[in-house]
């Protein structure tokens, strides 16, 4: 990297220094209860991985910049200069080896929230070209084409036509005036295209109305991920003016952790003014549905089943006792791993962790704390509600040579969906 | 001869069939896919899946093969999708449900072997724009009927 990117990242760094940083570096007691939240400090034992150690550059620009004792140091040459090396060397701290699970942020015991902290350093990192090549390659691909993936509008009409073709379903492309906008990721569309059915057959029980908009199908915000505010902004607008211009109350958002935090509470922020409709993850939606009876299930689970809290749904987001209200429905046979709800453990793949591919051995080696509470649990099936997680989930088993399959929460529900007419229906939600 | 026109009949056909009928009409759903993936892959498999005597053990030691291959062959958050690739995943999962544990699964793998094998057509179709879903289907039920007709 040239200087002038050197000085780009460093003023970037010294831009994102809010009034929260600030407070937050200054409330900092060094006592490393940060660390023991972290996976890959927990796996490694390398101190390098202590989540407040992965923030030092923006440390010493806030120190630098806004103390008076730094800004001292620095007119007297004492300071220590922030280095193109050590940006290089963050990259790794701040992107590989933290997925913003935000485990840190609940232990500290001055209120810290270092997830935020490591988002606005990634700011920094982005602005001077420190970010991974996979998120940048996934980024542009997210606001050139639509999706980090690739996946173009033929793709989506491919996929529509298989999940029409397999659940005699009609599933509508910008229809006005429905209820629901969903969004979806591109992790399902292309790993998991029974998402896609799943989502028909239950709207089709429940007699409610939604559409998918041809111009913002995809939730997945790699502007979070990278720590690119203008990109994570253009792909919030773009769903916000879809849902707007479809008129529908509810967009909602699929099983993809990030993209429901990105949208429901980032993304006002970013555009700057509330919406004109509400914003849900698939599984608040799926508890409203079976809290007015248009969620009938028949029949349950034989395996023994135990559920992977996604990080940004659980802890960043509160949806916690929905999944195990509708885990309920099908099973008599569920288990709570040791830490679960808020305090679960990380799958070590989310913030865009697992677009990095050289981060992978770091990212099985982390897997280990997870491999331990699911295989004490004895649990045969393992569930989830987040794309990502599954696949980073799947490599983790694999790795460990565990056998277990993983399903998503709500294809399991269709699964066990019955088949009944909506009036008779509604007439037993009343009874 | 059974007649098979739609997925109704086709799924409510396979339910009645046992395990054992289910992992070989697994087999031919696979087959018939073969030419979206490198076939000497699953040579192994084909060769399992032609010997009556093949014992639950060899298929439990095919099925950790196979799921590596499904594993490997996932698409990573955010990496650039390779449709092509992708419906070779989907061939590996099709060739998963054909290894599955036979008195441990719901005896519903050739149905799921199908669904998987129509989805690596749909890849394959967004790769190349030549595959067909719907020309799969329609094999799958004259596949369907030809094992029921040799049963």
């Amino acid at each position: 990297m040239s200087n002038a990117t050197l000085e780009k990242g460093i003023n970037s760094f010294v831009k994102m220094i809010d009034a929260p940083i600030a407070s937050f570096f200054s409330s900092c007691v060094s006592c490393g209860m940060c660390a023991d939240a972290c996976l890959f400090y927990q796996e490694t034992g390398d101190v390098k991985y202590t989540p407040i150690a992965k923030l030092e550059p923006l440390r010493r620009a806030w120190e630098q910049e806004y103390t008076l004792f730094g800004r001292l140091k620095k007119l007297l040459g004492l300071s220590k200069k922030i280095t193109n090396e050590e940006l290089k060397q963050h990259t790794e701290l701040v992107y590989n080896s933290c997925t913003m699970c935000a485990r840190c942020s609940m232990v500290c015991p001055v209120g810290n929230d270092i997830a935020y902290m490591i988002r606005k350093m990634r700011e920094g990192m982005a602005a001077g070209g420190f970010a991974p090549a996979g998120l940048i390659g996934a980024s542009n691909r997210a606001v050139e084409i639509g999706s980090p993936m690739g996946l173009t509008l033929h793709a989506l009409s491919a996929q529509i036509k298989h999940a029409e073709k397999a659940t005699g379903i009609t599933i509508n492309l910008d229809k006005s005036d429905v209820e629901y906008m969903v969004l979806l990721s591109s992790m399902e569309l292309i790993n998991f295209p029974e998402y896609l059915e799943a989502i028909a057959k239950i709207f089709k029980q429940a007699g409610k109305t939604w559409t998918i908009s041809s111009t913002a199908f995809e939730a997945t915000n790699s502007g979070i991920q990278i720590g690119s505010s203008d990109i994570a902004r253009i792909l919030v607008k773009r769903i916000v003016d879809s849902a707007e211009k479809l008129k529908v109350k509810t967009v909602i958002s699929p099983e993809c952790g990030h993209a429901f935090t990105a949208i429901r509470y980032e993304g006002p922020n970013l555009i700057g003014r509330k919406y004109n409709f509400e914003v849900k993850h698939i599984l608040e939606v799926l508890d409203s549905f079976n809290e007015a009876g248009l969620l009938p299930t028949e029949g349950l689970e034989k395996e023994k089943l135990t559920f992977h809290d996604p990080c940004s749904l659980a802890r960043k987001g509160g949806v916690i006792d929905e999944p195990r209200r509708l885990l309920k429905k099908v099973s008599d046979n569920f288990t709570e791993m040791t830490d679960h709800g808020a305090r679960n453990w990380c799958c070590g793949g989310g913030g865009g962790a697992s677009a990095i591919e050289e981060g992978e051995p770091l990212r099985l080696k982390a897997f280990k704390t997870k491999q331990k509470q699911i295989e004490e649990t004895e649990a045969t099936t393992l569930v989830t509600a987040c794309a990502n997680c599954r696949i980073v989930l799947e490599e983790g088993v694999e790795h460990y040579n565990m056998d277990m399959p993983i399903v998503g929460l709500t294809e399991l529900l269709a699964e066990h969906l019955v088949d009944k007419p909506k009036q008779k229906l509604k007439k037993e939600a009343k009874q | 001869m059974k007649t098979i026109t739609n997925d109704k009949q086709f799924k409510a056909t396979i339910d009645e069939l046992s395990s054992l009928q289910n992992r070989k009409l697994a087999t031919l759903f696979l087959q018939n896919v073969m030419g979206l993936t490198d076939k000497k892959k699953y040579q192994q498999l084909l060769t399992l899946a032609s010997n009556k005597n093949a014992t639950e053990q060899e298929y439990a030691n095919l099925q950790t093969a196979i799921q590596t291959m499904v594993v490997e062959t996932n698409a990573r958050c955010g990496t650039d999708t390779d449709w092509a690739a992708q419906a070779e995943h989907f061939v590996a999962k099709s060739a998963l449900s054909c290894v599955k544990d036979a008195n441990r699964s719901n005896q519903n793998s050739a149905y799921d072997s199908a669904m998987y094998a129509r989805m690596a057509c749909n890849f394959a179709s967004i790769a190349d724009g030549k595959s067909d879903e719907q020309a799969e289907t329609q094999a799958q039920y004259q596949i369907l009927i030809q094992f029921l007709g040799d049963k």
